[in-house]
């Protein structure tokens, strides 16, 4: 006999131990993703290496300390963010991933609006316009596309996807968005910072 | 956890994020002052960059939960 019970969906107690094994190999894929991603990145450093040796464009230090900073205060609000869904907490949630999408956007339009702008070199000039763009582009369209992520998991969080207990997709979305930010942490020091002035 | 202990655990957690910025902010200015002083110190530089990784991918990225055989209880 068939009763309204029975077609209801069933989460039965071992639901919650079956999402913790999925999440140790999400957690698996996620990071491994990053090292693959890491090997691209690692790249352009070694670009950046080999072709600008100890050398580097005169760049606004200013702007890119600027930028910098607006960078790691994303990784502090996309960590409140994160540890606030992590209790249940999603007015705070709400208002961190928004501050951070902000700041990333923010950050893109120092880096592209700004800092391409008064770059005195174009890609196609030298060795140092070539490693320039290219270490920025694709860094931003990493940012972007962080952007978009956060985006997503934001309207996911509004129309109830996530718990305290399950937030996968948040945390994903945070580790990426940090890994962006660790990326910069090297290309900084690598684009604004290391070698002598070249003009 | 009561709401107390969660609330509690919460502060907890977004005191380690203020102190992981300060930390931040602090090399990121010094990275700036050590390029301004000197043109040779790319070797400090990077240690600098690498120290403010190690903070990153263990406080905001929290690379333990990858090793670790439950879910944490946040």
């Amino acid at each position: 006999m068939t009763t309204e019970m029975d077609s209801m969906p069933v989460r039965p107690a071992s639901d919650l131990a079956s999402y913790r094994h999925r999440l140790g190999i999400n957690r698996l894929g996620l990071w491994l993703f990053l090292l693959s991603d890491l090997f691209m990145f690692g790249g352009l450093m070694v670009a950046r290496a080999a072709l600008w040796g100890n050398t580097r464009p005169e760049l606004n230090m200013k702007l890119g300390l600027l930028v910098t900073s607006i960078l790691l205060a994303s990784s502090f609000f996309m960590n409140r963010a994160e540890t606030a869904m992590a209790h249940g907490d999603r007015k705070e949630f709400y208002r961190d991933i928004l501050v951070t999408m902000g700041l990333g956007l923010v950050f893109l339009v120092g880096v592209v609006g700004f800092e391409w702008r008064i770059a005195p070199f174009k890609p196609s000039d030298n060795v140092y316009g070539a490693v320039f763009y290219m270490m920025t582009g694709m860094h931003a369209l990493h940012v972007l596309s962080g952007i978009i992520f956060l985006g997503i998991v934001g309207n996911n969080a509004r129309r109830g996807h996530y718990s305290a207990e399950r937030y996968w997709a948040v945390e994903a979305a945070a580790v990426y968005w940090h890994f962006v930010d660790v990326v910069w942490i090297f290309f900084y020091p690598a684009l604004y910072l290391i070698g002598t002035v070249v003009k | 956890m009561d709401l107390e202990q969660l609330e509690t655990s919460k502060k907890e957690k977004f005191s380690i994020g203020v102190t992981v910025l300060i930390l931040l902010a602090v090399l990121t200015i010094g990275e700036f002052g050590i390029a301004s002083v000197g043109r040779n110190l790319g070797t400090i530089l990077m240690l600098v960059a690498l120290l403010k990784t190690f903070f990153v991918v263990r406080d905001y990225m929290h690379i333990g939960r990858l090793f670790s055989e439950e879910e944490e209880t946040e």
